[in-house]
């Protein structure tokens, strides 16, 4: 065998890096590479986009040992997505033991903002329908709108679109960029004189009975219209009966720090069996990227737009702040956050986190209800 | 590229989605005000038979 034939191992994969099919491979490089600068220096989501853009890598180096069977990172993508979408079911326990109701329990209005705030999903599936010939992944590519990264996995997982990379991508950076799209989106429909309506926060108090009774009712009402939310609501719910119960701290505690950390872990780093270079890098993961963006903004577009709709028929003295209504979008508690301090800069005596915080609250449940009614409603429309 | 056919279904999606959110939502808005009620007046109840009992106990004592 000839010398260089026997050292060719060592620079077979270089090689085909730089042949004529190993391009794409070196742009998700870039592309990790992004993901891993976004999360690290810009703050972006680091738990989730982190893992993302390191298994991006991981996946793409050349005959990677960590995909194909025996890989770790397929066979975690076959076990924990693919099997029965357990991870993002079980990242949802934790974050409903991190979720407090009692703003929204105690201003259950709120609710309504939760469900107008949900709008962008289906425009954005109405959008994508016209680029996507498969219904499905269009519907899959809406829930980006639902503004939580385990929901908009969990659809594309149980369509089975072959875009769950770009979704889960567009999903978790759109997230962190609440800062600065919300605001730019309310300025669009809203007036300053509106954005400077006062609202009196006179919270009714809520017993314990009602928050151990919540997530129960919740689940069961839920469950009924839409069968196939039932283990997104059922997992979120869950999570908060294990926090309001105040039985069960250690499993509370367990489940919003240890379960939710490992999940995290492992669900980032597996998101990234579906940013292969050969499905990643097209035209397709571009419109994504550019829908999610229509998605966030048509969200809050629809929360304000809702809570103006209110107003015409609400008197003086009780008209509703319209940011509030963009807070119905499921960023806990980044959206809150950024409604607060819009209505600061208004006028520094405006005070809207707790309505906001109400309305940002009901929109977790708003965005799980979305996501099982497009599992529930989609199949129907297919058929 | 670019095909209008999925746009009906799409339109009805949006129907049925925003109506079936706001449907669940009210629903859950009118179960939340009567809990809020129900335990509250359970709780008065429950407030104002130990605050009876206490009176009671006060003039034995």
């Amino acid at each position: 065998m000839d010398l260089l034939e026997q050292f060719s191992f060592l620079y077979n994969g270089l090689a085909y890096l730089f042949s004529g099919e190993g391009w794409k491979n070196l742009v998700m490089f870039a592309i990790g590479g992004i993901l891993i600068y976004l999360a690290l220096a810009k703050d972006f989501e680091p738990a989730l986009l982190m893992p993302m853009g390191f298994g991006a890598i991981l996946v793409n180096i050349p005959w990677s040992g960590a995909t194909g069977s025996g890989g770790i990172i397929d066979w975690l993508f076959k076990v924990g997505i693919e099997a029965s979408e357990a991870m993002p079911l079980l990242l949802f326990i934790g974050i409903g033991a991190m979720i407090d109701f009692g703003p929204l329990l105690s201003n259950p209005k709120m609710l309504l903002f939760g469900a107008a705030a949900q709008f962008g999903i289906f425009f954005t599936a109405l959008v994508a329908s016209i680029f996507f010939p498969d219904f499905k992944d269009a519907a899959a590519i809406g829930v980006i709108g639902a503004a939580d990264g385990p929901t908009a996995i969990l659809v594309s997982q149980e369509f089975k679109s072959n875009y769950m990379g770009a979704i889960a991508v567009a999903a978790y950076s759109y997230m962190s960029l609440v800062p600065i799209i919300q605001p730019f989106a309310i300025r669009l429909v809203t007036t300053k004189k509106e954005r400077m309506i006062r609202m009196p926060y006179n919270p009714q108090s809520v017993t314990r009975l009602t928050r151990i009774l919540f997530p129960i009712i919740v689940t069961i009402i839920a469950g009924l219209v839409a069968p196939a939310s039932v283990s997104l609501v059922g997992m979120l719910m869950f999570g908060n009966l294990l926090r309001e119960c105040l039985k069960l701290d250690s499993l509370s505690n367990t489940a919003q720090n240890a379960l939710a950390n490992l999940i995290t872990i492992l669900l980032g780093i597996t998101i990234a069996s579906s940013m292969k270079a050969d499905k990643f890098i097209d035209i397709s993961t571009l419109i994504i990227i550019l829908l999610g963006l229509v998605a966030f903004v048509f969200d809050t577009i629809g929360g304000v737009l809702f809570a103006k709709l209110l107003n015409i028929f609400l008197p003086e003295g009780k008209k509703i702040n319209p940011m509030v209504g963009g807070a119905g979008i499921s960023a806990f508690p980044m959206s809150a956050r950024v409604i607060q301090k819009m209505g600061l800069k208004e006028d520094n005596q405006n005070h809207l986190l707790m309505h906001a915080i109400g309305a940002n609250v009901a929109g977790q449940i708003g965005s799980v209800v979305a996501g099982g009614i497009i599992l529930t409603v989609v199949p129907m429309l297919v058929k | 590229m670019i095909n209008f056919d999925n746009v009906p279904k799409a339109l009805s999606l949006m129907l049925l989605g925003m109506v079936g959110i706001f449907i669940v939502m009210l629903v859950i808005l009118c179960m939340v005000v009567i809990l809020n009620r129900v335990t509250k007046y359970a709780e008065t109840r429950k407030a104002k038979k130990a605050q009876a009992k206490l009176n009671d106990n006060a003039k034995n004592v």
